[in-house]
């Protein structure tokens, strides 16, 4: 993984210092709370509920066992013992000080992890794959160009007051892993007519109020480019971005007002001022970050397909966690390991600094010292060996890491909610435990399929609900909780908005909702199809029937 | 109504409740019931001069009812800051019953409750 | 309001006329984009600098074409979440050239400075209590940077390569 030569750490710690100073001024009340908002907002320091929110980067997914460490040292030394993964391969920490934050995002700092940019109007932390460099299907390695883009970001002087965050994704396989279609630039890598690898960029995707899919601004663009085309597209955004209503500054919005011919044409006009000056990528820098990409000491190992499936046959706990959550590698005699944060009745995301020391140790063991963090609000060792998974999944299990459940109905995305953000309208994770507590059966988990459920607490859909196969959004009805579902959304390279089912329903009523939702798919599936085809094969209709039928509907 | 002041300590971000003596303090009980509305905007100008002074952030009135003697607010998004998240932040798993989180029921919390004190 | 230029405490040259009902016969001006328009021919008679005072909703291709005639442009900051004119002042320097003086006007902040000053900024009213002392700390922040801009600091990738 990438690591920090003297440049990089010479920036981090000026920027510790400068935070120091703000944070210096704020308290001594030199700076109005107006003032210093935009400045903590960019060292990602939220006030949320009960306290400042400090969501840590976790740049394209990618952590070291070192980096871990410091989170489980962050979380017992400066708050209550836990962190949260969200959905932006972030991690959220809920009950900082501000008169610590300097102290503690100089220890990230010594570990080579920042806050840097998490939030406010700026381009926040760029997202990627999270088996980025070892899955069978990818084209090539999207975080080189998402480091990149990171150190492009970082403070640029120009789109640091954008009139709203700035999200991209990037995706170096076609099965898109990152959602890169509801990000503000979403990035797909694939080849030319010329058999070159470049970028198909895409533009103004993103959720919230106003959820939109992106469309493509250019089908390839060359790696040399990148930054140029990016600048171009920032450009018209800051300057053209609409500045007087908050709900509708996204670039999102003003792309689909113009309309992406126009808003191509206007980036073209810029771009070819600036596409071949000082912004032109050289291969040497290309080459310098990509070394730091470069496959660890694989052993060479012969597939162990038939160890495999004996042990397998033999253990029927281990089958399902292996059929469950253990993806094919693109080398041979080695597994991708999916570490399900998602055990029934717990806080999505969610994990204690006991357990961020004991993953940072099996990563040391099993994995290379690496750990990935998935948008799905789970964590990846990708280097295990075939002949470690049985052993490996033994420690899980005793972790309660094992949880048979990716992409599954209990492999819930839900956002903090209003147990902690001061943005929402109800609460999400209680929605998600009882979810999850209503279906712990794993066998028939699995003979459902691949559901995905996503709770967003509020309209600002950090939950992502507008692209779950199940969406839930909590709104409040006269100082009640009352969640709305949406079906048929979809995050990856089919993408799609989910369309709602009916008026929304009280806490209680939501589990038998899902549970009649998963009835109805399982009579009327076809070949054992997943959910989200057979919708789109027949409607919202039997659904809707379902759940709301002739029954007297909610308030 | 009665009414209390509700704001966030700047230092540490901790939800705190103007007190008697214009002091604040983190724990509802210790919060200056305000019956009377004038009483009640005098506060909130006075906790507006704490901000200035960057004491705390964002002062506002909420409306409290007093249960059996206990003070709580009306509102449920309130009743989180006062008293925490509903789920149980220990990283054990909820408990048996739906919606409940054990640490909520030992503070008398559950989902019932909360929606019984959002009715008024 | 303290006049930073070039580093240093300094009057002003100018008068602000942009939001007045007359324009001064004589001396260095500051007018606004519609005074400009309205009153092209006795502006550009005069002998005194010109200046043109930009909001932040008026990008700078409206004057490209006349930048000859200003010794100065101001742009405007409403608020200092307002970044427009960021990209206004690298236009202004690396696309059309304009070498005059580039002055921050508005809400214009210590934290923001080092942005100003990357993006071609050479002059800022600043709203300080002493302003040379915030400059002086928003210079010193940094000495590591990732984005070419037109000030020519050299950044971390250059300087990687360089030393090869």
């Amino acid at each position: 993984m990438y690591r920090y030569d003297e440049f990089d750490a010479k920036f981090v710690a000026e920027r510790v210092a400068q935070f120091r100073r703000q944070v210096q001024r704020r308290l001594a009340g030199e700076l109005t709370e107006d003032q210093f908002r935009p400045l903590r907002l960019m060292n990602g320091l939220y006030l949320q509920l009960h306290a400042y929110m400090l969501r840590v980067n976790v740049p394209y997914g990618t952590l070291s066992s070192r980096q871990m460490r410091t989170f489980a040292h962050i979380a017992r030394t400066y708050d209550r013992g836990f962190g949260h993964f969200t959905t932006r391969q972030n991690i959220q920490f809920n009950w900082i000080k501000l008169e610590e934050a300097p102290d503690i995002i100089k220890e990230l700092a010594n570990a080579e992890i920042t806050s840097i940019q998490s939030s406010g109007n700026c381009v926040r932390n760029i997202t990627s794959d999270q088996y980025a460099g070892c899955a069978k299907d990818e084209l090539a390695d999207p975080r080189i160009y998402c480091e990149l883009l990171r150190q492009y970001s970082f403070l640029h002087p120009e789109f640091s007051y954008l009139p709203r965050k700035f999200k991209i994704a990037v995706t170096g396989s076609p099965n898109d892993r990152a959602a890169v279609a509801v990000h503000d630039i979403g990035l797909r890598m694939h080849r030319n007519e010329q058999g070159r690898i470049g970028f198909e960029v895409l533009v103004g995707g993103g959720l919230g109020r106003t959820p939109y899919i992106g469309q493509t601004i250019r089908k390839w663009l060359a790696p040399e480019d990148l930054l140029s085309y990016v600048e171009a597209i920032l450009r018209v955004y800051n300057m053209q971005g609409r500045r007087d209503n908050l709900h509708k500054a996204r670039i999102k919005i003003i792309v689909n007002q113009m309309g992406i011919d126009k808003y191509r044409e206007l980036v073209d006009q810029e771009w070819e001022a600036t596409r071949n000056g000082a912004l032109k990528v050289p291969d040497a820098e290309v080459e310098r970050i990509r070394s730091y990409f470069a496959p660890p000491a694989y052993e060479t190992l012969p597939d162990m397909a038939a160890e495999l499936a004996a042990a397998r046959k033999a253990d029927r706990a281990f089958d399902r966690w292996v059929r469950g959550n253990v993806v094919e590698h693109k080398v041979p005699g080695y597994a991708i390991v999916n570490v399900s944060l998602k055990a029934p009745g717990r806080v999505p995301g969610d994990i204690t600094a006991d357990k961020m020391d004991a993953m940072a140790d099996l990563a040391d063991r099993y994995s290379f010292g690496e750990i990935r963090v998935s948008h799905r609000q789970n964590l990846v060792l990708v280097d295990v060996k075939q002949s470690d998974l049985q052993r490996l999944w033994r420690e899980l299990f005793a972790l309660e890491l094992a949880t048979p459940n990716l992409g599954l109905l209990s492999d819930i995305i839900c956002c903090p909610g209003l147990d902690y953000c001061s943005l929402a309208n109800a609460r999400a994770i209680p929605i998600a435990q009882d979810i999850s507590r209503a279906f712990t059966d794993l066998d028939e988990l699995q003979r459902i399929g691949q559901f995905t459920i996503n709770i967003s607490g509020c309209m600002n859909a950090c939950g992502h609900h507008h692209v779950g196969h199940i969406g839930i959004l909590g709104v409040d009805k006269r100082g009640e909780e009352f969640f709305q579902l949406t079906l048929g959304g979809s995050s990856d390279q089919h993408a799609s908005l989910g369309d709602r089912l009916g008026p929304g329903l009280a806490q209680t009523e939501v589990p038998a909702a899902i549970r009649k939702i998963v009835d109805t798919y399982l009579v009327v599936r076809e070949h054992g199809e997943r959910f989200i085809d057979t919708y789109r094969r027949v409607g919202i209709e039997p659904f809707k029937e379902a759940v709301y039928g002739s029954e007297s509907q909610a308030a | 109504m009665p009414q209390m002041i509700i704001a966030n300590r700047l230092t540490d971000g901790r939800v705190v409740f103007l007190a008697p003596g214009e002091q604040w303090n983190t724990a509802i009980a210790a919060g200056a019931v305000i019956e009377d509305d004038a009483e009640a905007e005098r506060l909130l100008e006075v906790a507006k001069g704490h901000q200035a002074r960057s004491l705390v952030i964002d002062p506002m009135l909420i409306q409290v009812r007093i249960d059996d003697g206990q003070v709580r607010p009306t509102e449920i998004r309130e009743v989180i800051r006062a008293f925490g998240p509903t789920v149980r932040t220990d990283g054990e798993a909820a408990g048996p019953v739906t919606g409940i989180a054990p640490g909520a029921e030992r503070r008398g919390e559950g989902v019932a409750r909360l929606r019984r004190s959002t009715k008024e | 309001m303290a006049l930073i230029k070039d580093g240093k405490l300094v009057a002003d040259a100018f008068v602000d006329a942009s939001g007045a009902q007359t324009i001064p016969a004589t001396g260095a001006v500051i007018v606004s984009h519609e005074q400009w328009q309205a009153q092209r021919e006795p502006l550009l008679a005069r002998a005194a600098p010109l200046g043109i005072r930009l909001r932040s909703d008026q990008p700078p291709d409206l004057i490209a074409a006349d930048l000859r005639h200003f010794a100065l442009v101001a742009l405007e900051f409403p608020k200092f979440r307002d970044g427009r004119a960021y990209s206004y002042a690298r236009l202004l320097r690396e696309r059309y050239g304009f070498a005059g003086e580039l002055r921050a006007v508005g809400d214009v902040l210590l934290e923001q400075l080092f942005f100003m000053l990357r993006t071609g900024f050479d002059a800022f009213e600043l709203q300080s209590d002493d302003p040379l002392a915030a400059y002086r700390t928003a210079l010193s922040d940094f000495s590591v940077w990732y984005q070419p801009t037109g000030d020519g600091r050299p950044t971390a990738i250059q300087l990687r390569h360089a030393r090869r």
